[in-house]
């Protein structure tokens, strides 16, 4: 039995090909789903400028909330108090304790180049460590640089350096070569010149001390750890909080890719059963019993099906590198993290994509089983639909299910939209799976009837087909159906959420003229200087970041931050219920009131709020704001805020002009200035990992269609042989019967496009009324003009060939062919 | 009909409806027969008659609406699918019009299918000679596909004898065959099975494949209506046409035989 399956696997190359890509895929991408898992799961990020010191000691950088539940990245640097290291250098078994403090340091006399953190002090520079190549170590007034940032200058040359947003002198004093590869070339400054703060201290344990006896022993604050080994990169690299987001993302990549790659086997595997119906009715006929065609539809399937997962999980290391660099290039994780895919997620995906294409093929071999051998006598070969009852049922579950999730999340708020609109996408493409070839007989084939008709003969041909084939094509429209679900429902869920927040966060500032700064924010010279400009009518610094309200203790927002927004000038816009915003200086807040309403607090209370750095504010309530529903934001002086930032810096200054203006900013450099869109960019809307994972879907999506559609077409074409054979002989041209085929398969390519769409709408809709409060989704049509085209680009030129391959031989000849 | 006792296949009282309701179609309307073991029956009959309905019913193929089969002297009710193969599988071999070779197997792995699937070690010496005997010893290793429509019959019987069942049906085979090709391959069956001592039942609606029977069943409408049994020779061509002539007449204006 296995030698008769192995034999007949060279005869439907088309179909296997097809199980064997979507296996080899799907292996290749769960186990990239896998390892992305193992690098949340374990946030390796190997230290770079602090691998010299055994032991890192910095601020825990995830927020865990009061009441014990999730925890959260804080979106700050988080500060140690300087007591700390006196306390380390004196504690026994410690030979030293450097400390660390990183600040925003740009060059702007040499090539520009250096980033945000790039300003140390020279004591620092042992952690990593870094050896001087020339000159000598900085004195006040004076830096050192990394070799690659000194571009030819030598010591004693002067070199601008922006420092806190306010461009500076110094002498250049030496150059230094790290001992170790460092990303992030620094530029080392003399200890006076430092700001104040430690973001972390390097610990060198004492000759015979254990290094992980110390690191336990270390006798720390709250919210104070020591890291050891790889864990030390969370001190030198920011977004290392937390692996929630890779976590979340790889169950939900993990999961589709199981989905979809199954829902193509499937649909592959009934349609190669379909049209061996004959010949496994035949094996039947010859004596095979039900069993033994199951089982040989079982053993052929999952030999290729094995072998494709083989190599699959052999792409696997590949496609988890790319997939996890373009996270990286996309910011989504930092790209210093560790990508950690060990034997365990190639192990995982092995058993999971085994077991799915186990089951899938299970029931289709159940279907070949159920094939009785007076087939292979009966004339006619056309497969009738008579869906299972039990099918139907699942289906219309499905269905339900889909509208119960789209019905209810516009009531959900823009938060839990997306993760509660998502799987409507889901739910639906299968439903769609399910039910499709009794849709199309039932439902569209005698409404598109009327209006292909009127186009003559090949048009009428070309719905008798699709008529009486509605199973075969069902299997060909179901990959363009979820494909497109898939790939629009996520990406125009995504673009209407990301312009719902950039507009609700910019509606209520007022403003036309927006400076930003890439050298580490807006320093107060800047602001000064534009606040005495003609033609200003009021100036504001932009701050933002996140954070708490711990008293009283606010459970709304726990692993999900307030946002908090810091304004220095009369710009906000959005309603004030009570109190007034030019209070709002020196330690105060403005708070949305439903939520001064909820914690039973009003104008005049204190509260506490946990800020971005972790440091815990008491703040007077000043004035209770309106913000726009479901993104509403807490409200700061800027100059607090600032303070509690990793720059300390605003990031943005907001203009109101009565004409035009043209300040001369190139007394700072690295700003720019722009219209209010600017407002948007580089807001932290939340949506980077849900963005990414609608990418990533898309993308899987497009590959998917790919092979499926090639594959169901190239076998659903070829099969037909005969029945072109046939209508050659009784009259039709060669040319009737491809224009016939390629109605076929425009029709296809639409049903499939709007099936998909219909499905998308489930997600992208409710969606938008949920984060719009207006059922119009946002996002650029050429995207959607740019699926159609990819999608009639597989469909049409694949029938057009396979066409052509299939009438290649005489009429006559093709009659007579066993295959059918 | 007068023959009792161990006769391979027997079917009393079969009916077979096709469709529920006022589109139902009376394929077989009560048949009760013997084909005799080691006798050669064709059952002749115009187009839609149900020659092909009584030929799945007799071998376990399909099952009938009301009524028994006895197939190798054991009743087919209440037998399951894979009951029914095995059963098939011990006793009966077929050969039918077209399609009935497996496209991906040789022509020697075709003729022991049925024996790979019954998981019996085919016995090679004979199955050479069967294979040799229907002329085909020079293309053991082709397919189907590069064999003539004769040459794919030719196969078809090979496989029915090299299982050495007791009973072959036969549907129609040489009705995709030209005249020549025909008679050969009916000459093969005949000889060939009878050697073996096998019964064969065959469907056709050519006097002259028919006149190759021991006996030829005439079957309208769904009920036999007559039989010609062989005496000192076979039932003539000439003899079975004029049967088929004057039944045909007797459809136009109708009278019960
Ligand atoms: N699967 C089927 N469904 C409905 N009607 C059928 C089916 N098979 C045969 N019939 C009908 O039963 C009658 C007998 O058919 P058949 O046995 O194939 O005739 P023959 O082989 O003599 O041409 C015909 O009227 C045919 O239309
Ligand atoms: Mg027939």
């Amino acid at each position: 039995m296995f030698r008769l399956a192995v034999t007949t696997l060279r005869y439907r190359t088309a179909a296997f090909l097809a199980i064997f890509v979507a296996v080899l895929l799907g292996g290749a991408l769960l186990s990239a789903a896998g390892g992305l898992l193992e690098t949340g799961l374990r946030l390796n990020a190997p230290p770079q400028r602090l691998s010299a010191a055994p032991i890192v000691v910095t601020g825990d950088p995830a927020y865990h909330p009061p009441n014990g539940s999730g925890s959260a990245a804080f979106p700050e640097r988080h500060r140690l108090d300087p007591a700390l290291l006196t306390k380390l250098t004196t504690t026994p078994g410690v030979a030293k304790a450097i400390s660390d403090r990183s600040f925003p340091a740009v060059i702007t006399s040499l090539e520009p180049s250096g980033t945000a953190l790039a300003g140390h002090g020279w004591t620092s520079a042992a952690l990593t460590p870094y050896t001087l190549t020339a000159g000598r170590a900085p004195r006040a007034g004076q830096v050192v640089l990394d070799q690659r940032l000194a571009d030819g200058a030598k010591p004693g040359d002067t070199v601008r350096v922006t420092i806190g947003g306010e461009p500076r002198r110094f002498t250049l004093a030496g150059i230094a070569v790290a001992q170790q590869q460092v990303d992030v070339p620094p530029v080392f400054f003399a200890d006076a010149d430092v700001p104040d703060g430690l973001d972390a201290i390097g610990v060198f344990p004492a000759d015979g001390t254990s290094v992980r006896e110390l690191a336990k022993r270390l006798d720390l604050p709250a919210g104070v750890k020591a890291y050891t080994g790889d864990e030390r990169g969370v001190a030198e690299f920011s977004g290392i909080a937390t692996g929630l987001p890779l976590i979340i993302m790889s169950g939900v990549f993990g999961g589709m890719v199981a989905v979809v790659m199954a829902l193509v086997v499937s649909a592959t595997i009934g349609l190669s059963v379909r049209q061996r119906r004959r010949e496994l009715a035949l094996l039947r006929a010859s004596g095979a019993t039900p069993r033994q065609v199951g089982r040989m539809v079982i053993a052929e399937t999952m030999v290729v099906g094995v072998i494709g997962l083989v190599l699959g999980l052999l792409c696997g290391r590949i496609a988890g590198t790319w997939i996890f660099g373009r996270l990286a290039d996309g910011g989504i994780v930092p790209s210093q993290l560790r990508f950690d895919q060990g034997a365990l997620p190639f192990a995982g995906a092995a058993v999971l994509a085994f077991a799915v294409l186990r089951v899938t093929v299970g029931f289709a071999a159940g279907r070949a089983a159920r094939i009785r051998p007076i087939q292979a006598l009966a004339e006619a070969a056309v497969p009738n639909v008579a869906l299972s009852r039990v099918r139907i049922v699942i289906g219309l579950v499905f269905a339900g299910a889909t509208a119960a999730i789209a019905l209810s999340t516009p009531f959900m708020g823009p938060a839990n939209a997306a993760a509660i609109g998502g799987p409507a996408g889901l739910t639906g493409s299968i439903a769609v799976a399910v039910l499709a070839p009794l849709v199309i007989q039932r439902a569209l084939l005698p409404r598109i009837t009327r209006l292909v008709e009127k186009r003559g003969t090949s048009g009428t041909l070309a719905v008798i087909n699709l008529r009486v084939r509605a199973v075969q094509f069902g299997a060909i429209l179901v990959p363009i159906t979820i494909a497109t679900a898939i790939a629009m429902g996520n990406i125009y869920s995504q673009s209407t959420q990301q312009k719902a927040a950039v507009h609700a966060f910019t509606k209520n500032l007022a403003g036309n003229v927006v400076i930003t700064s890439t050298s580490g924010g807006i320093p107060a010279s800047l602001t000064d200087s534009v606040r005495t400009m003609p033609g200003v009518t009021a100036v504001s610094e932009v701050v933002r970041s996140k954070g708490w309200i711990e008293e009283p203790y606010d459970k709304s927002h726990t692993s999900d931050a307030w946002p908090l927004l810091g304004l220095s000038g009369p710009v906000y816009t959005g309603k004030v219920k009570q109190g007034s915003l030019d209070d709002l200086t020196g330690d105060t807040v403005a708070l949305p009131p439903g939520t001064a309403k909820k914690l039973k607090v009003g104008v005049g209370s204190q509260i506490g709020l946990r800020l971005g750095d972790n440091a815990l504010v008491k703040v007077k309530v000043v004035a209770l704001t309106e913000g726009p529903s479901g993104y509403e934001s807490l409200l700061l002086p800027a100059q607090l805020l600032a303070a509690h930032t990793t720059s300390g810096l605003p990031s943005q200054l907001l203009l109101k002009t009565s004409n035009k203006v043209h300040p001369d900013l190139s007394k700072w450099p690295g700003t720019t200035i722009g219209e209010r869109e600017l407002l948007g960019e580089g807001l932290d809307t939340g949506l980077g990992v849900d963005a990414w994972i609608a990418y990533l879907l898309a993308a899987i999506a497009v590959a998917y269609t790919a092979i499926a559609s090639i594959n169901t077409i190239a076998v659903a074409v070829l099969d037909r042989r005969r029945e072109f054979g046939l209508q050659r002989l009784t009259g039709s041209t060669r040319r009737e019967v491809s224009r016939m085929l390629r109605l076929e398969g425009l029709l296809i390519a639409a049903l499939g496009l709007v099936a998909g769409l219909v499905t998308a709408a489930f997600t992208v809709f409710p969606i938008a009324l949920a984060t719009r409060g207006w059922p119009i989704p946002s996002g650029p049509v050429w995207i959607l003009l740019i699926w159609v085209a990819v999608v009639l680009l597989l469909v049409l030129p694949t029938t057009a060939v396979t066409g052509r391959i299939a009438m290649r031989s005489k009429p006559m000849d093709a009659l007579s062919s066993p295959v059918g | 009909m007068n023959n009792t006792g161990n006769a391979p296949v027997q079917l009393t009282d079969v009916r077979k409806v096709y469709g529920t309701g006022p589109g139902a179609v009376d394929a077989l309307a009560g048949v009760t027969y013997e084909f005799a073991a080691g006798t050669f029956t064709a059952v002749m009959g115009p187009s839609g008659s149900g020659k092909s309905t009584l030929l799945h019913c007799a071998a376990g193929l399909d099952t009938p609406t009301t009524g028994d089969v006895h197939l190798a002297g054991r009743s087919l009710r209440g037998l399951d699918e894979t009951s029914l193969t095995e059963l098939r599988r011990e006793h009966v071999a077929f050969v039918f019009q077209s399609f009935n070779l497996m496209p991906a197997l040789t022509v020697r792995q075709n003729v022991v299918l049925p024996m790979t699937l019954a998981g019996k070690q085919p016995d090679d010496a004979w199955v050479t000679e069967v294979i040799r005997a229907v002329g085909l010893g020079e293309r053991v290793k082709h397919r189907p596909s590069e064999l003539s429509g004769g040459q794919q019959q030719r196969v078809a019987i090979a496989r029915a004898l090299a299982g050495r069942t007791a009973i072959t049906f036969a549907d129609e085979p040489t009705g995709a065959l030209d005249t020549t090709t025909a008679l050969e391959v009916l000459t093969l069956l005949r000889d060939q099975s009878r050697r073996l001592g096998q019964t064969i039942v065959m469907v056709t609606h050519d006097p002259v494949a028919a006149s190759y029977a021991d006996r030829v069943v005439f079957l309208v409408d769904g009920r036999i209506v007559s039989e010609l049994r062989r005496g000192a020779v076979h039932p003539t061509a000439e003899a079975v046409a004029a049967e088929l002539a004057q039944l045909s007449a007797g459809r136009l204006s109708p009278t019960e035989s």
